[in-house]
């Protein structure tokens, strides 16, 4: 396994955030991270990269323990993530933003691998603007571009497409896929269901903080736990997956 | 191509050629000054304006680059200033004496630096370095022994090097000239590339630094020490300077002169920096006032600022230029 987050607890006062969820990742999946909203999913995010420290529980990565490990030394190993309020280095060109995110794992970018990456995220034309005037879907693919520009092992998306436009969540899951295929192991959190479905093979589903669905995504619709943790039990989820 | 005299760490701006006859204009006013000085008053001033522009620029180098808000940088000059007055006086070469001073503020700022840039941020950080600094002034006024005292240390010797001695105010002028261009130079060229764009990022987000693979408090902790060297240097001139030093240079004064200088021209603008620094040192000595107008005069400023300009005067200042640039043109 690549990553194995081994019975994680959270807890923020008197709220359990993560009740003892575990979750393996093996290399190479394009692994769904869906519930419903406060289900614990991006805290999950949070104690695996170090943003969090967790109550109990451990977390290996790449055969190591890197659980007492502080953050920058999680993301020189490998861990990638963006976050769900999208973040980026407002005062830095995009170039510049790019170039930092390599040299802070003690890389040194060729600007041809600048270029190439900042043409992947289609930011061409806005290679040498600041990063802080942006739209807030280019700001998410920059991101992503922070993410990704150290050649991570693992990258852990934290709703990427969310409160973007169709057309950017196209490109956006098209990268993402393309990525994939490059070898990089993706971790989506996503509230857009069709999109979860169509590009992950596997879904686990969060919900009070435990992982109450983990196996193929084609199994998330008729299970019973799922529909009921996200619309109570009345309702089920919409049939059809659009293409 | 970096512009050295206005380029902010990490970005790069181009050079405009019509800045090197402003530039000339600067290095003849800053050579000619003794020439055209009415009376050594006026050197005074002159020597005192520099010696802020160093001190201003020395503190700057963190708090611009970084973002932190630091109030023990006075303290630094303090220590090395001390260090500088407590070996001179006691038979030691002043040169190696200044030199000592440079490493004290060097190591004392290692030393805070290392407990209290990995734990704190923002507000306790600026209160946990004033913590600091209120140490430094309490132990020079208390430390009878070695300080002695609230009375300070007095008639501390200046460097000679062969028959060439500070012996006069104008070799003052010019050797508080050389140093404040030194601090400059290496202040930029140090934080240039990689290291610029590293403290950059570590004031603009430190969490999406730390997340992209930053070991942030080592690249606070250097940019810390190396802002104390530089204050260490300006420290150990101030006590051949003035050949006297009192515990009032660890107080509030002075981080409060060096926190108006880079609220007024705005955190890692260095043209601003050098400007603020001289028109809080110039402006009041034209209007002939004194110490406590110059306070007055920071303080009102600061105010002003955080009101109309909230990141500094240079930014505003530059938008505005680029603003009639542009209508000229059309
Ligand atoms: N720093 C914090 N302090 C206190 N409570 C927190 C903190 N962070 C998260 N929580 C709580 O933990 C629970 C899980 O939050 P989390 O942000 O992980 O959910 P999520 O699944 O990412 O939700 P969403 O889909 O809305 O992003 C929520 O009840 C939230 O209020
Ligand atoms: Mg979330």
């Amino acid at each position: 396994m690549l990553l194995h987050a081994d019975n994680v607890r959270v807890r923020f006062g008197g709220v359990t955030a993560v009740d003892g969820a575990s979750l393996q990742v093996a290399a190479g999946e394009f692994l769904g991270l869906i519930g419903p909203n406060g289900s614990g999913k991006t805290t999950l995010f949070n104690s695996i990269t170090g943003d969090q420290k967790v109550s109990e529980g451990r977390i290996h990565f790449n055969g190591q323990d890197v659980t007492g490990w502080a953050k920058y030394k999680r993301a020189r190993a490998g861990l990638a993530r963006t976050y769900q309020n999208v973040q980026v280095f407002p005062e830095m060109l995009v170039t510049e933003n790019l170039i930092f995110a390599a040299e802070a794992r003690g890389q040194s970018p060729s600007p041809q691998r600048v270029r190439e990456l900042v043409d992947f995220l289609s930011l061409t034309h806005l290679a040498h603007e600041r990063a802080g005037n942006l739209s807030y879907g280019q700001k998410k693919l920059l991101s992503i571009g922070l993410a990704v520009i150290s050649d991570p092992q693992i990258l852990l998306l934290d709703e990427p497409m969310a409160a973007v436009n169709p057309v950017m969540v196209d490109l956006i899951a098209e990268r993402l896929d393309a990525l994939n295929k490059l070898g990089v192991t993706i971790v989506l959190v996503e509230h857009n269901l069709p999109i979860v479905l169509k590009h992950c093979s596997r879904v686990a589903v969060l919900n009070f903080g435990r992982i109450i669905y983990n196996g193929p995504a084609t199994g998330v619709r008729a299970d019973d736990g799922v529909a009921e943790a996200y619309l109570g039990r009345a309702y089920s989820l919409p049939a059809k997956v659009p293409s | 191509m970096t512009d050295l005299a206005s380029g902010r760490a990490g970005t790069v701006q181009p050079t405009s050629p019509t800045k090197w006859p402003v530039r000339l204009a600067v290095a003849v006013a800053a050579l000619g000054f003794p020439f055209v000085v009415a009376n050594d008053y006026q050197l005074h001033v002159g020597i005192f304006a520099l010696f802020v522009v160093g001190i201003g620029i020395a503190y700057d180098s963190f708090v611009g680059a970084t973002g932190y808000r630091s109030f023990a940088h006075a303290a630094f000059l303090a220590v090395s200033a001390y260090a500088t007055a407590i070996l001179s006086t006691n038979g030691i070469d002043v040169g190696l004496a200044w030199l000592a001073g440079v490493v004290a503020s060097a190591v004392t700022a290692l030393a805070i630096g290392a407990v209290v840039l990995r734990r704190v941020r923002g507000f306790v950080f600026s209160i946990v370095t004033l913590g600091f600094g209120v140490i430094v002034y309490v132990v020079a006024n208390a430390w009878v022994e070695v300080t002695r005292g609230p009375q300070g240390i007095y008639q501390i010797p200046s460097l000679s090097i062969g028959t060439f001695g500070l012996n006069s105010l104008t070799r003052y002028y010019y050797a508080v000239l050389v140093l404040a261009m030194l601090v400059h130079i290496v202040s930029l060229l140090w934080l240039r590339g990689a290291r610029g764009r590293r403290l950059l990022a570590i004031r603009e987000n430190e969490d999406l630094a730390e997340a992209c693979g930053l070991n942030a408090y080592l690249a606070k902790l250097s940019a810390f020490v190396f802002s104390a060297v530089l204050m260490g240097v300006m420290g150990g001139f101030y006590a051949q300077y003035y050949t006297i030093v009192t515990p009032d240079l660890a107080w509030l004064q002075w981080i409060m002169l060096l926190m108006a200088i880079v609220v007024i021209a705005g955190p890692g603008h260095r043209i601003g920096v050098i400007c603020a620094s001289l028109f809080l040192v110039i402006g009041p000595e034209i209007l002939r006032a004194g110490q406590s107008f110059r306070e007055l005069l920071s303080g009102l400023l600061m105010l002003i600022t955080v009101l109309v300009s909230p990141e500094g005067w240079t930014p505003t200042i530059k938008r505005y230029l680029a603003r009639r640039r542009a209508a000229a043109r059309r």
